[in-house]
């Protein structure tokens, strides 16, 4: 039998955070979007790895940043989706996401494996605190779908005030950088773990207020950037409160993404006369 | 001209970056990549999903291409594209081959695709030597942190190092 490695000095990694299973709930009412959801599957086609098949240029509701009248905060998608990228399960993701979101309301999650290949992830405002998806209360749906053994999509829509966001299909690639919520799924011997739906419970939310309070706290640069972020709308709209610091000492550089390589195996018909040699 | 011995397959030393096509911004993988040869790479991160990083301070990676339809005997089928023809062969008569011409490393890293998962074991000679080889798809990746410094990564989904041939 051949040896398995073993980690020779610690990886600058991910961060791990702990994860828990949460609360299984079965009525989440994330089936009810999946048809919803395939269509715009099938209408994004032709997806390059980890680069979005963009719809034409100027189609509605691609914006990075999308407000409507209903809405006071905006979302910043693109970090949404990196903490969907790099979540180490659906606790960390809500912590993300939360930290992401600059409004007081708390934002909940449901995640639930419709499949074998198909998790849908919804972000949704638990107005009534009954800890249910309903409808009315969701503000986003990530729907990531297996493509094969190595491959995998996902695309965000937003639902509610940010009714007509959908981003554009992005596709995951074993090797990416990713946390242990996605990249689950390129273990041998996948098996889904939330066929029953994880949700954020009550207790959870309460715990998500006190990180985000002390969080806004401890970093108030980072809060109010992503303040001054999510004011800045395409459309040159403001909403809520201006200002924020804008003194020196500058955030340290972030680090660049990966830049992609080559698979070393041949996927394609010989077009060329093939010779076969043993010595 | 066409190659009709292993021996005359041209296994040549390249620039890391070159070889691992790693030269241009990329965001993900070329699937149509079909380079292959050696390199010394400094610092290669060995990753795989859910496992921590196996870290060579220095290794020999010996990039080859897995053909597209593989035996069912357990074995792996290269493929290598060359100018005039193309040429497919066993791993285990590469390695043979090959391996002899290399210089001496402590490590030496197969970048190949092993779509079966088929075990692979070091040619009578280099039991000495460990020979790291994947289980799946093995894609390349430059990871550059915040201060510039940038590292090549070799991404599977798992790593294993070969054990001898038996005698």
């Amino acid at each position: 039998m051949p040896e398995e490695l073993t980690a020779q000095r610690p990886i600058l990694s991910l961060p791990h955070r702990a994860c828990g299973p949460g609360r299984p709930r079965k009525d989440t009412g994330i089936v009810n979007s999946i048809p919803h959801w395939s269509q715009r599957l099938l209408g994004a086609a032709m997806a390059v790895a980890m680069v979005a098949t963009v719809p034409a240029c100027g189609a509605p509701g691609n914006d990075r940043w999308v407000t409507t009248e209903d809405s006071t905060v905006d979302l910043d998608w693109d970090a949404v989706g990196q903490a969907y990228r790099e979540a180490e399960g659906p606790e960390d993701f809500e912590q993300r996401v939360n930290e992401i979101y600059t409004g007081d309301e708390v934002i909940s999650v449901a995640v639930q494996d419709l499949d074998e290949k198909t998790q849908v992830v919804t972000g949704f405002f638990d107005k009534n605190e009954d800890g249910d998806v309903a409808e009315e209360e969701k503000i986003f749906t990530i729907q990531r779908d297996v493509k094969g053994a190595d491959s995998a999509q996902y695309q965000i829509a937003g639902h509610g005030p940010y009714a007509g966001y959908h981003s554009p299909m992005w596709d995951i690639a074993m090797g990416m950088m990713m946390g242990s919520m996605m990249s689950r799924m390129f273990m041998p011997g996948y098996s889904p773990m939330y066929t029953s739906a994880y949700t954020t419970s009550a207790a959870r939310r309460g715990a998500l207020v006190s990180h985000r309070n002390s969080w806004r706290q401890n970093n108030p640069d980072k809060f109010s950037a992503a303040q001054n972020k999510a004011q800045q709308s395409k459309s040159g709209r403001s909403y809520g409160r201006k200002g924020g610091g804008f003194g020196g000492g500058g955030a340290a550089p972030a680090p660049r993404a990966p830049r992609g390589g080559g698979r070393f195996g041949i996927r394609r018909a010989a077009t060329k006369p093939v010779v076969r040699l043993v010595a | 001209m066409a190659i009709t011995r292993l021996a005359d397959l041209p296994l040549s030393s390249r620039d890391p970056l070159d070889l691992l096509a790693l030269q241009h911004e990329r965001v993900a993988p070329d699937r149509d990549y079909a380079g292959f040869g050696w390199a010394w790479v400094d610092e290669l991160e060995l990753a795989a999903p859910v496992r921590p990083s196996v870290w060579l301070p220095r290794a020999l990676v010996l990039a080859l291409h897995s053909a597209d339809e593989q035996p069912d005997d357990g074995s792996i089928e290269l493929e290598f594209e060359l100018p005039d023809n193309i040429v497919r062969a066993p791993l285990s008569a590469v390695l043979d081959v090959a391996l002899g011409k290399l210089p001496r490393a402590d490590d030496i890293v197969l970048a190949l695709c092993n779509p079966r998962n088929a075990t692979v074991r070091a040619p009578a000679g280099f039991a000495s030597v460990r020979l790291h080889y994947a289980h799946g798809d093995v894609t390349s990746w430059l990871d550059r942190g915040a201060d510039d410094r940038e590292h090549i990564r070799l991404a599977a989904r798992r790593w294993f190092v070969a054990p001898p041939a038996p005698p």
